[in-house]
């Protein structure tokens, strides 16, 4: 189908398919003239359909009559076929593809419904695509089947839309000349025939009517009469055949030079490659390189380190010290290692990220954070077998000075006492060791010296295996008695950082402190001055942490509710479980009791101790309730004035009774929760992960299904097509039939009426 | 001892003898063998006193085969209803078992395998009561003793199996002795008697432990307990916490009212309670009272107070107990969250309103103070009870925190517990070591010399 101008008698065509359409009677504009609702469509190659709006006035509709297999005509036919609702909606889709016309459109009646129907109108242009293309296809099959003969439309360019039809025309003449020239007739000179040259006549070719037009530039009527012969395509044929054999032959003409070209271009270039090619500049080349290379490579000199004063030194280490120390405060506080953290894992670039990797065990060592020392396992013996060395030479310098009881001072004192009274075996099988000899406590004393002086390479001697030093260094280095099980400790707080919140040495020393503060039964001096040593040691454990130690406070209670004048369960019936057998700091009268002396600095220890615990825990919220037990013993029960410090114990209750504010618990303040936001989240990285060949076989199916769903859908579509075109059909038939009937009842009634007319004109006659 | 062995092998012939009451020179003989009869029972009878364990028991067994003899073939012609199970033998044997002075643990272990059999163990009991009937003030040991065989008395359990010592006729079996209704009466009956007694203090202990799993199921009426458990409830310390199961059994299933429980079991709350090896069952147990949700406010906050009271003495283990259960206590009843959370409160408060001494949970002003001792415990020197500790400075998450792996902990587990822990890096003192005692400001060094 194609547009063109046209008057409007002559689209009155149109207007009837138009009017059909919309059961239009009389289309009405508010200006003047018959106004024209026109419909154009174009099929391209593809089968969409390209819609063009034009103006009433200017173009129509031309239903090509004239040829065959036209596309228009069945368009018609099929709107013919549609039901009156889908034709109205079709008419108001059209009339929203005519900008200017929705005005005009309101006549209609369907412009309510094209107005409501807005939103369906994308999907009514797909169906009405698809209905075309159904047209297209099923109907023509519908139409072709059960029959053995079809019509091939077989005339040249019929479908091509390229080619003009004067060019349709001269290609099917030339061909049907062809077609003419057989063989047989080549040598027919009885024929009428022309004399060709590839096909074109030789008296028509473009150079010789040139040359024919030159020679008789001033005869027209040779060229009349030339003319004259050939038929009124002819003329047209000869143009066309001489503009082809002049390319052919200017193409040919190019082809040559450029092959000439090329050739001396060829020749040229070997005479050239000679000159180019020279092997001795190239050797130096490539020494030259060489040596630029090597100078590349070679060591530029460096500034040396300059010396640093005295004063750098100092500031650097004490730089040193103070990362260290800030180190040490964020352990304190129990958080993690940043650095460590941050620094990114190698990643090979074989990886495949399918989080497999060897591991590899290391063994944890012992070291500054900041000089990564390692050492193996010889390093190990080798210490050994130096501190034994080292020992033996001490032992026999120390010999002199130390005469047999070099214990610590106080343990010698509660030693000699505690032999007076009852014997000392249980709290050593409470504490899991045997009492060895005087000799070589004294002996392992010297050794546990000589081991904290030779500085810096302590530490490696405990280098244990993974994770649980503490427990390798305690079944190692079985320490032979109860003093040194104590030094040890204390040895603990020299070589590790006993500040930290969760150390694998330092926290099971503490544990074990506290347990031996609680389950140890207390029985002689021997024993309470063991405790309040423990004591004294896990302060100095907490004292830079200052970590609370409740069976700290309640050993310190019970020691000092050693000294009360007598027995009394009550005090601590509540708060304590003491092992109360007898009263061990008690002074009744100076002169009846023994080791009087190492009663009075034990208590003096106890209270001391207890100032200490007042500093430490000043700030806590329950202070009061921690230290009400003591407070009620200092203030109350004890009184000390046999004891020659009376002084101490009331400035340790002068300190209990500072007054305190407390503010009520709350929570800690917390990050507000966000709202919810509507806007999707997007998980990019969830398409890449599940690249399983399971989530591909769901692909699959989700796809098949969608497809088979399609498919479905069109299968019913095409059957509703089907049936509504057998319907169409049927009413045609029937119509038709009716129609006949109608004619011959018709044309019987007439002959009837005639017949009786003539029997009647008969009978009077 | 042969002569031992020849009475009991010759038991039998002895006691068919001795049906016919004519006297024959045969009856004569009879009556005759019957004084032997009796005689070497009343030696058997001396010689479980001996001072040899086995002998002991051999002199046991045998007067037990006299028992089941007599038993098939009666001395006396047997009565209709009655079987005849010789109960004067088996009195006698009974009282020389629990005779006090002598050391007869062996002769009782001895004893028990014999209480497999049902008729043994209704006889057994019957004979008991017996000898208990009318006794007042009864020595330790005696009790002691009585203590052991009550304990491996077990009646007959409805549906359980019946095992005979001696082999009745299939008529007598259905009597008294295989009488579930009758055991559990005479079981009942037994008990009762015994605990009339005055119980030192070790055995009232070892009597609150067997009640609840071992008394309590066998017993018609459980609710005659109640003196008892009461009395046993209200002497305080470990002694209450052992009644409190048989309590909390009387009361979920024999609908006991106990006015004043919650404040008994408040004040059953003490450091004591944190070191006794009860400990477990007792925070099992006062969970279990606790759990219910329709408790008023005031109580639970009083036992939530006190609670964190104890957590001031209490070592790392039990306090990895106590916080966990506060926390639970504080889930279930929103209204005690303000112990945690009071952000309107009074600001500057010089003493906890909340008293200790208060016995009375209503009086004790716990709801208006918070727990500062949980406060304080951010600080402890354990570093899990430091961090459970810290939980308390946020809203607690709404589920329930499992306690049963905690009941179990302690000491030793809390050492094995740090020992688990691998860390990669153990970090060093950077101070370098001087000494011993050489540090600067070492607090050791201030009090002790080396």
């Amino acid at each position: 189908m194609y547009i063109t101008e046209q008057s409007p008698e002559h689209a009155h065509n149109a207007v009837h398919l138009s009017a059909a359409l919309v059961h239009l009677q009389r289309p009405v504009h508010p200006f003047s003239q018959p106004q024209w609702i026109s419909l154009s469509q174009d099929f391209d190659a593809s089968g969409s359909v390209v819609q063009r709006g034009c103006h009433p006035e200017t173009s129509f509709v031309q239903p090509q009559s004239d040829g065959i297999g036209n596309s228009g005509f069945r368009t018609r036919v099929w709107f013919q076929q549609l039901p009156w609702r889908d034709a109205r909606l079709m008419c108001c889709w059209s009339a929203a593809c005519f900008g200017g016309m929705f005005s005009r459109a309101r006549d209609l009646c369907a412009r309510s419904c094209f107005l409501a129907s807005f939103t369906s109108m994308v999907s009514l242009v797909r169906v009405f695509m698809l209905c075309i293309q159904r047209v297209e296809t099923l109907l023509v099959e519908y139409k072709q089947k059960d029959k053995v003969n079809s019509f091939i439309d077989r005339r040249f360019g019929e479908f091509n839309p390229n080619m003009t039809v004067e060019e349709k025309m001269t290609k099917r003449f030339m061909m049907e000349h062809q077609r003419q020239l057989k063989k047989s007739d080549l040598f027919n000179l009885n024929k009428d025939e022309e004399l060709t040259h590839y096909g074109r006549s030789l008296a028509d070719g473009q150079g010789m009517t040139d040359f024919i037009e030159s020679a008789d530039d001033d005869d027209p009527d040779d060229r009349g009469l030339l003319s004259g012969k050939v038929f009124p395509f002819l003329s047209c044929q000869n143009e066309v055949f001489a503009r082809y054999v002049s390319q052919l032959y200017e193409q040919q003409n190019e082809r040559e030079r450029a092959q000439d070209l090329t050739k001396k271009l060829d020749e040229q270039w070997k005479d050239i490659r000679l000159l180019l090619t020279h092997k001795g500049a190239e050797d130096k080349v490539e020494s030259y390189d060489m040596v630029v290379r090597e100078l590349g490579f070679e060591m530029k000199a460096q500034p040396t380190d300059r010396l640093k004063s005295a004063e750098e030194l100092a500031r650097q280490e004490q730089q040193r010290l103070q990362s260290l120390e800030a180190d040490r405060l964020r352990r304190m506080r129990g958080e993690k290692a940043t650095v460590a953290s941050r620094r990114r894992k190698h990643e090979s670039a074989d990886d495949l990220h399918d989080d497999f990797h060897v591991e590899h065990h290391e063994r944890t060592l012992l070291s500054y954070q900041k000089a990564k020392e390692e050492f193996g396992d010889d390093g190990d013996d080798h210490e050994e077998e130096g501190s034994g060395v080292e020992s033996d030479g001490e032992e026999e310098n120390m010999s002199n000075e130390t005469d047999g009881n070099s214990l610590l001072d106080f343990e010698s004192k509660s030693d000699e006492a505690s032999s007076a009274e009852e014997d000392n075996v249980e709290s050593e099988k409470v504490l899991g060791q045997n009492e060895c000899d005087k000799s070589e406590k004294v002996e392992s004393i010297q050794r546990m010296k000589t081991m904290c002086e030779a500085e810096g390479e302590l530490p490696y001697v405990f280098a244990g295996r993974d994770g649980d030093v503490f427990s390798i260094v305690v079944a190692e280095y079985c320490l032979p008695s109860l003093i040194l099980q104590l030094l040890f400790l204390k040895l603990i707080s020299i070589i590790f950082p006993t500040s930290d919140f969760r150390h694998p040495v330092v926290t099971p020393a503490m544990v074990y402190m506290s347990q031996v503060l609680t389950q140890c039964p207390v029985q002689n001096l021997r024993q309470l001055s063991v405790g309040l040593f423990v004591c004294n040691l896990f302060l100095e454990f907490v004292s830079l942490s200052r970590r609370l130690v409740p069976e700290l406070l309640t050993f310190l209670h019970g020691s000092l509710g050693q000294a009360l004048p007598q027995l009394n369960y009550l005090i601590f019936v509540r708060f304590v479980c003491f092992f109360l057998k007898s009263i061990l700091l008690g002074l009744k009268c100076i002169h009846s009791c023994n080791n009087v002396s190492c009663r009075i600095s034990a208590l003096a220890l106890t209270l001391e101790l207890i100032r200490d615990c007042v500093k430490l825990y000043n700030g806590l919220p329950a202070f009061p309730e921690l230290f009400h037990p003591i407070k009620v013993l200092l203030t109350q029960h004890l009184k000390l004035n046999n004891y020659p410090t009376p002084e101490l114990a009331k400035v340790v209750c002068h300190s209990l009774t500072t007054p305190r504010t407390l503010t009520p618990m709350v929570y800690q303040k917390q990050k507000p929760t966000p709202i919810q936001m509507f806007h999707p989240k997007v998980d990019y990285e969830s398409g890449h992960k599940k690249s399983g060949r399971k989530e591909e076989l769901k692909q699959f199916q989700r796809h098949y299904q969608r497809e088979l769903k399609g498919a479905v859908r069109e299968l019913r579509k095409d059957n509703q097509f089907l049936a509504r075109q057998q319907l169409a059909e049927h009413l045609e038939r029937d119509a038709e039939r009716r129609r006949k009937v109608k004619e011959i009842r018709h044309l019987l009634s007439t002959q009837e009426g005639e017949y009786k007319a003539m029997k009647k004109k008969y009978v009077n006659v | 001892m042969h002569l031992l062995l020849l009475f009991s092998t010759s038991t039998h012939r002895v006691i068919k003898c001795l049906f016919t009451e004519e006297f024959s020179p045969e009856d004569q003989y009879k009556i005759w063998i019957r004084r032997r009869y009796n005689e070497c029972s009343s030696h058997l009878l001396t010689l479980m006193m001996h001072s040899s364990a086995p002998v002991q028991e051999l002199a046991l067994c045998t007067l037990m085969r006299f028992v089941q003899a007599e038993g098939s073939y009666p001395l006396e012609s047997p009565g209709d209803v009655s079987p005849a199970f010789p109960m004067v033998l088996l009195k006698a044997v009974v009282d020389q078992m629990l005779v006090e002075d002598v050391h007869t643990t062996a002769l009782l272990t001895r004893f028990q395998e014999f209480l497999e059999f049902t008729d043994v163990v209704y006889y057994t009991m019957s004979v008991i009561r017996a000898s208990l009937a009318g006794k007042q003030g009864l020595a330790p040991s005696y009790l002691e003793k009585l203590l052991v065989l009550l304990s491996a008395l077990h009646p007959l359990a409805a549906g359980g199996q019946t095992k005979f010592f001696i082999s009745w006729e299939d008529s007598i079996k259905k009597n008294k002795c295989c009488d579930v209704k009758e055991h559990s009466k005479g079981f009942e009956n037994l008990w009762l008697h015994f605990l009339k007694n005055r119980l030192p203090r070790n055995l009232y202990k070892r009597v609150l432990v067997l009640l609840p799993d071992h008394v309590i199921p066998f017993m018609r009426k459980p609710p005659l307990l109640i003196d008892f458990l009461t009395v046993a409830y209200n002497v305080g310390g470990a002694v209450s916490l052992l009644a409190l199961k048989g309590l909390f059994i009387l009361m979920h299933q024999h609908n006991l009212e106990y006015p004043d429980f919650y404040r008994k079991l408040y004040n059953l709350f003490e450091p004591s309670v944190l070191n006794t090896k009860y400990r477990a069952n007792f925070f099992k147990l006062a969970n279990v009272f606790l759990s219910s949700t329709h408790l008023p406010a005031y109580l639970v906050g009083a036992f939530v107070k006190r609670l964190s009271r104890l957590s001031l003495v209490a070592p790392p283990h039990s306090l990895l107990l106590i916080m966990p259960f506060i926390y639970n206590l504080l889930r279930r009843h929103p209204a005690c969250r303000v112990l945690l959370h009071r952000p309107d409160g009074p600001t500057d408060l010089e003493k906890d309103p909340y008293l200790m001494d208060e016995d009375d949970p209503m009086k004790s002003h716990a709801l208006e103070s918070s727990l500062w001792e949980i406060q304080t415990m951010q600080n402890h020197f354990h570093p899990t009870v430091a961090q459970e500790a810290l939980a308390a400075g946020h809203p607690l998450p709404e589920k329930e925190q499992e306690l049963t792996d905690l009941l179990e902990m302690g000491p030793q587990q809390l050492f094995e517990r740090e020992f688990k822990k691998t860390l990669r890096h153990v970090p060093l003192e950077f101070l370098s070591p001087s000494g011993l005692l050489n540090k600067k400001d070492d607090m050791l060094a201030l009090y002790w010399t080396l």
